[in-house]
């Protein structure tokens, strides 16, 4: 059973290292994405000591953490869904003895495990380039919330991209769904800026929407700056999300499955 | 001329036609475009609130750097969106009938699909332009004329890019998101090239030359450009696209049809 997911996983592995160049720019531009918010926050502490409450180590702690966030929790293939129904690729999970859910996730982790790689290396550049002042957590538990929040955030984000494609078996163009989809992830995830420099009212309604808990949430928990209550608060936020978008997934992949028809040879 | 303008119509009147068939899907694209705008906006006034000012630039002056760069983004992809559509092109061999048609391929793979999102996001971005330039008290002619022709420039620059990203495509089609690229090395003109350290700034301004294309204008309007600068975008743009062209000329003649 393992061994099936495993295969799947490294064939898209390999699969990706074919297009090497096409990765490398891959990577480049989201390089190119980060140096402008680095550089937007790095300008405002030339001339300022501590803004919105953050002070420049912290807040290029969190845009070196929302970087690193953004390459595994938003890293994903879960996109080719919406083709795979339109064009009938769709077809091969119903006769072949593997799940599309497994099929998907195995390609994904192979996808985030490539640019966990490159991010990595891209960071470490960063840092020994820029030599900004950032925070090093070594809080052990701290660590432990940051990585739990990680995962919950891939699980979240995996099950509403899958399920945003899988409107496919209805519709016969997606793109306008992802394209919101996507923009609602740069407007409100805070990838750009942190959330909680919002007026509060409007950081507080965010904050119950999925889309800051996909980089926003981590990148905070990782500074440790989050109190016991926005912590809980968070957490609990992330974990309903979380479930919410897996159970709507499911009913929604049994819906179109349901009523798919496939023509053609 | 007056050929391509007809064919351009045509080919323009079925691009809005086409994209018009799912006109929800529109007006999604249109409010995500817009909730990226505004995002930028909202970000750029609370900053500028606390700050007073990034890079000495004023609240007005900064927006008035975004606002350019939005509408030279936008001009560009409403006249250059069908270059997004060239790689397929050339994976299953339709490009093979842009070549036996009787107009310029390069013409065909550049501006035959205009972006009616784009287009729509223009009128808006046109008047914020104005509003802005009178919040700035920009009221002589000849800044204003200025900004305009560096707008011109940027995209002359911005064709030279697109020319030489259909280019690349024809010479290897391992890449499938070189026109992205190119956006994402545009997009960091959403503020001024004075952010940059040094010596990102330089190769920004100068040699990528997002400076160029996006802080010259406002610098000019502004009254911050030298005239050598404003003549060395004018020479730089110029040779790019040249040096663009004789890139395409190179690539056709290395192409071989892949629908055999």
């Amino acid at each position: 059973m393992i061994n099936k997911y495993f295969s799947i996983f490294n064939i898209s592995w390999q699969n990706m290292l074919i297009y090497r160049l096409n990765f490398v720019l891959w990577r480049f531009r989201t390089v190119l994405q980060f140096l402008l918010v680095y550089f937007v926050w790095w300008t405002v502490f030339q001339t300022q000591t501590s803004v919105f409450g953050y002070t420049e180590a912290s807040i290029l702690t969190y845009v070196l953490i929302s970087a690193l966030t953004r390459a595994i929790v938003l890293s994903s293939r879960i996109m080719d869904i919406g083709g795979h129904i339109s064009e009938g690729g769709i077809v091969n999970f119903l006769v072949k003895p593997q799940g599309i859910i497994g099929f998907y996730f195995a390609r994904d982790l192979a996808d985030k495990l490539l640019n966990i790689s490159f991010v990595i290396f891209e960071l470490a550049g960063i840092y020994f380039l820029l030599k900004p002042e950032i925070i090093i957590q070594t809080n052990i538990n701290i660590l432990l919330q940051f990585i739990l929040s990680i995962v919950l955030a891939m699980v979240l984000y995996f099950a509403l991209s899958f399920a945003f494609g899988l409107l496919a078996f209805w519709l016969e163009n997606i793109w306008g769904i992802y394209f919101l989809f996507f923009m609602s992830i740069e407007a409100l995830g805070g990838g750009l800026f942190p959330i909680d420099i919002l007026p509060e009212r409007f950081a507080n309604m965010i904050l119950l929407t999925p889309f800051p808990y996909l980089l926003y949430f981590p990148a905070k928990v990782y500074t440790g700056t989050l109190g016991y209550d926005q912590l809980m608060s968070g957490f609990t936020i992330l974990s309903i999300w979380t479930v919410i978008s897996w159970v709507l997934m499911k009913r929604v992949l049994n819906a179109g499955l349901r009523m798919y028809t496939a023509v053609g040879h | 001329m007056k050929k391509y303008l007809k064919v351009w119509w045509i080919f323009t009147f079925n691009s809005f036609q086409s994209q018009l068939l799912t006109r929800w899907a529109v007006l999604l694209f249109l409010i995500s475009k817009l909730l990226r705008f505004f995002i930028f906006v909202v970000f750029i006034v609370l900053l500028l609130n606390k700050t007073n000012t990034l890079a000495s630039y004023t609240l007005n002056q900064t927006l008035f750097f975004f606002l350019t760069f939005s509408l030279i983004d936008s001009l560009v992809q409403t006249i250059f969106r069908e270059v997004y559509r060239f790689r397929p092109a050339i994976i299953n061999g339709t490009f093979d009938f842009y070549l036996i048609k009787p107009f310029s391929p390069l013409f065909r793979a550049l501006a035959t699909g205009p972006d009616i999102i784009d287009l729509i996001l223009l009128v808006p971005l046109f008047g914020a332009i104005v509003y802005f330039m009178i919040q700035l008290n920009i009221s002589d002619p000849l800044r204003v004329g200025i900004y305009i022709f560096l707008i011109f420039i940027a995209l002359i620059i911005s064709l030279a890019f697109h020319i030489l990203v259909l280019s690349l495509a024809v010479f290897t089609t391992e890449i499938d998101h070189a026109i992205l690229v190119y956006r994402d090395i545009t997009g960091m003109g959403r503020f001024p090239m004075d952010i940059y350290r040094e010596p990102l700034r330089g190769i920004l301004t100068y040699l990528l030359p997002v400076g160029i294309m996006m802080s010259f204008p406002v610098q000019a309007l502004i009254g911050i450009l030298s005239p050598v600068l404003i003549l060395y975008a004018a020479v730089f743009a110029f040779i790019l696209l040249f040096a663009a062209m004789k890139v395409w000329n190179i690539s056709l003649q290395h192409y071989s049809s892949a629908s055999s």
